[in-house]
This record gives structure tokens, sequence and C-alpha cells, in this order.
């Protein structure tokens, strides 16, 4: 059931990346945010299931993005390592370190995806627009990060309780 | 029968109703009864005009006194109806606007002597480094890789990638991207590049070359993707200052592809350059 909810949430972000909404951030709207969606897994979910769906987020993005295939998926798995060990020295459930977490989680998936582009000589470097572009991105992880995490976290925790609920009652 | 008194009364009163008559006939006309109209018409409207706005209002008093116990319910009834009137509005216009732009590809369409598939955008790629939109037609409709994508206004991509029923199109903004253009004007050729946000530049085109801002850039088909003569843009900067031989050409694209929500699939590429001499 827990699979279900998180494959759901995945989808739900994978859409909410792609599908054109009324964008209320100036530029080109929103940036990739399944760095909160790893966040999420890397922080409180059993190491196995978080990377089987880190794995699945990744191909997905790589499927439906121009990008290089398996960019997403090394971004996100690097990610998902990385703050994995937070838990281990640090109170990862404090709304400021959530939302710390997310501006940097965002701030790194920016400079990772950019990473190639830039390495290949395509653009010679990063112009304005671009740099805007990932501010506000930051800007805005940081501000929706710790809601959202929260919130991903209390929706599993509940699923989690109606289905012990569900297994004592029967 | 009558006593005097009343004999009297009655006679009084028939001689002042004749009276009048008579003095209403006979002086109509008359400048003297008419400053007494007027004086009594001044004198009386007023009065009659401060009685009239007293019951007025308080027939309006009334009538709305009464009329409350009905008016939250009328009120709410409105907004109802003015909220569906500007939602129906709103999708009138968006009709309107989603008609215009069909005719424009249909018209176009018809124009073409190419087999062009109408595609409707339902994603973009979220990432500021890659350009990329998701479209509803796949291989299933005939929808190959590497097939060039065009609206009416002007060159859009290239199909990147191909699923049964979905495509994914590499934007010209990309700087992945590369079409083979050529100035209506001068007959110069270049390659027009991606560069993001910053518009399209064109690479590979002489100093000698007569490049000017404002000359139409269209495809070549010699890419052997886009067929020949579509508008890919228009220059809006050409520079001879740098170093090397070539030229730096910053290009505006006629396709604002922030607002691209329906496209046209070239279905027949055009036949790529031959090596063979006569």
């Amino acid at each position: 059931m827990i699979a279900l909810y998180q494959a759901a949430m995945a989808l739900l972000f994978i859409l909410a990346s792609f599908v054109r909404l009324p964008f209320f951030l100036p530029g080109r709207g929103l940036a990739d945010m399944n760095a909160l969606f790893v966040l999420y897994l890397a922080y409180f979910r059993p190491v196995r299931q978080g990377a089987a769906f880190v794995c699945a987020v990744g191909i997905a993005m790589d499927s439906l993005s121009a990008g290089p295939f398996g960019l997403h998926l090394v971004v996100y798995l690097f990610l998902f390592t990385v703050f994995r060990l937070a838990p281990r020295y640090l109170q990862v459930k404090n709304a400021l370190f959530l939302a710390a977490s997310s501006a940097l989680a965002v701030l790194v998936e920016e400079g990772a995806l950019a990473f190639p582009v830039l390495a290949a000589g395509a653009e010679p470097a990063a112009p304005p627009e671009l740099a805007r572009h990932i501010f506000m991105s930051v800007l805005f992880a940081g501000v929706v990060g710790w809601p959202v995490i929260s919130a991903l976290r209390a929706g599993s925790e509940k699923v989690s309780a109606w289905r012990t609920a569900r297994r004592t009652t029967a | 029968m009558f006593t005097r008194k009343t004999a009297t009364i009655f006679i009084l009163i028939v001689l002042f109703v004749v009276f009048s008559v008579v003095v209403s006939v006979t002086d109509r006309g008359r400048a003297g009864s008419r400053s007494v109209e007027t004086l009594l018409l001044s004198a009386i409207a007023p009065l009659s005009d401060a009685a009239s706005r007293a019951f007025a209002s308080m027939s309006r008093v009334w009538s709305g006194y009464f009329g409350l116990v009905n008016t939250a319910q009328e009120n709410e009834k409105l907004k109802r109806d003015l909220t569906t009137v500007r939602q129906l509005l709103i999708e009138e216009r968006e009709t309107t606007e989603e008609n215009k732009r069909l005719k424009a590809l249909l018209s176009f369409t018809e124009k073409s002597d190419r087999k062009l598939l109408a595609a409707r955008v339902v994603g973009e790629d979220p990432s500021a480094w890659f350009r990329s939109v998701v479209i509803n037609r796949g291989k299933n409709d005939g929808v190959k890789e590497g097939a060039a994508v065009v609206t009416p206004l002007g060159v859009v991509g290239r199909v990147l990638r191909a699923s049964g029923s979905y495509s994914l199109v590499l934007l010209l903004l990309d700087p992945n991207h590369a079409v083979d253009v050529r100035f209506s004007r001068s007959r110069a050729r270049g390659v027009m590049v991606g560069a993001r946000e910053r518009g399209l530049r064109v690479k590979y085109v002489l100093k000698k070359e007569d490049v000017k801002k404002g000359d139409l850039l269209v495809t070549s088909g010699l890419d052997g993707v886009f067929p020949p003569g579509i508008p890919a843009g228009v220059v809006a900067e050409a520079s001879r200052q740098g170093e090397g031989m070539f030229q730096d050409i910053t290009v505006l694209p006629f396709v604002s592809f922030d607002k691209l929500e329906e496209v046209l699939v070239v279905q027949e590429n055009p036949e790529p350059p031959s090596w063979e001499g006569p």
C-alpha cells in the first residue's frame, strides 16, 4: 500500500513538472521539483524502497527530457546518496533544516544538470536568465520544501497507520 | 324643502363653480392669469415635490425593508450566475483563440505541398538547461524520429524521440538544435543554433556576406530535415567586430515558444542533397 502511495506521489511530481500549468514564477516557471521527492525518500523511507523510486523517477524524467539519457537518474541517485547521510547526524524533521536542504538539493540538481551542457561547450557561461531561473527555483524550493516534504511524510504515515489498522481488524 | 341657509350655500357654490368656469374660459391667454398660475406653481410645486420625495423615500424604505428578505438569496443567485457567465466568457474567448490558431494551421496545411500532421503540446521540459516539449502524436500517427516540427509562423524544432502516441520535440531554442538556413535577401547560408532565452544565433556566415538587422531567414532545406522556405527568424543583430572570419549574428524566432500550443509535424522530410554529379 505504501508503495502504491509513493508511486502515486512520484507520478504526481513528474506530472507537475511536465504539465503546462499557469506558472507563478517569472521566467520559465518552476524547476524540476522532483528533488523534494528525492529528499523525502532519502530522509524518511528505507534505503531499498527509496532507491527503487529514485531510479523510477530518474528514468521517467530522462525519458521525458531532452537531456542526455541517464543524467536525471545519476543526479537523483547522487542527491539520494548524499542526503541519506543527514539523518545519522541531524534532526531531519526540523522545519528549518528541511527548508535549507530543499534549497540546497535544488541548487545541486541545477548545477549537476548544467555541468554536461557547459562542459560540452554548447554554452560559454550561464547567462543571466538562467542564473535568475536557478535563483528563483532555489528560493521556491526553500519556501515549499518543508511543507511539501512534511505533507509527503504525513501522508505515508497515515497510509501505514491505515494499513496496520486493517491488518489488526482482520 | 330646503331651509333658507341651505339654499344660500347651494346657490353660492353653484355661482362659484359657474364663475370659475367662466373665468377659466374667458381669461385664457391673459398675462395676469399666467402670473397667478406661475406664482401658484412656484409656491405649490416645491411642496408637491417634497411630498413626492417623502412618499418615494417611504416607499423605498418600505419595499427595501421587505425586499431584504429575498435580497440575500437573490444576491447569491446573481453571484452564481455571474460566475457562470464569466466562466462561459472565458471559455468562449479560449475557443475563439483556439479557432483562430486552428484556422491558421488548417490554412497552412492546405497551402503546403507536404503531408503535415497537427499535434497539441501536452508537456514541457521543466529544466532550464534543455528546451523540449511533448506532443500528443507518436509513431502510431506516422511520426518519425527526426521529423521537422513547424507552425504557420515558422520552425519549431524536430522530433527527438517518438513513442506510440507521444513524441518529444527538441525546440529550436535548445543549443543542441541546429538548422541550415538562408538569408532571404542576400541568399547567404549559415547554421542556426539555439541560445535558449537569448534567442538564436547563426554561425559560419562569413564577414564578407551582406547581413543586416531585420533580414529574414528561411530554412534552406539542405539539412534534410526541414523543407526549404519555412521562416526561421529575423536578424536582431549582426556584428563583424569579433575575431575570426565569421559574423556574430543574433536572431529572433518568429515562434513564441512559451506560448506554443499546437504544432504541425512534417511527415515527409525533404530529400537530402545528393552528391552525385550530373
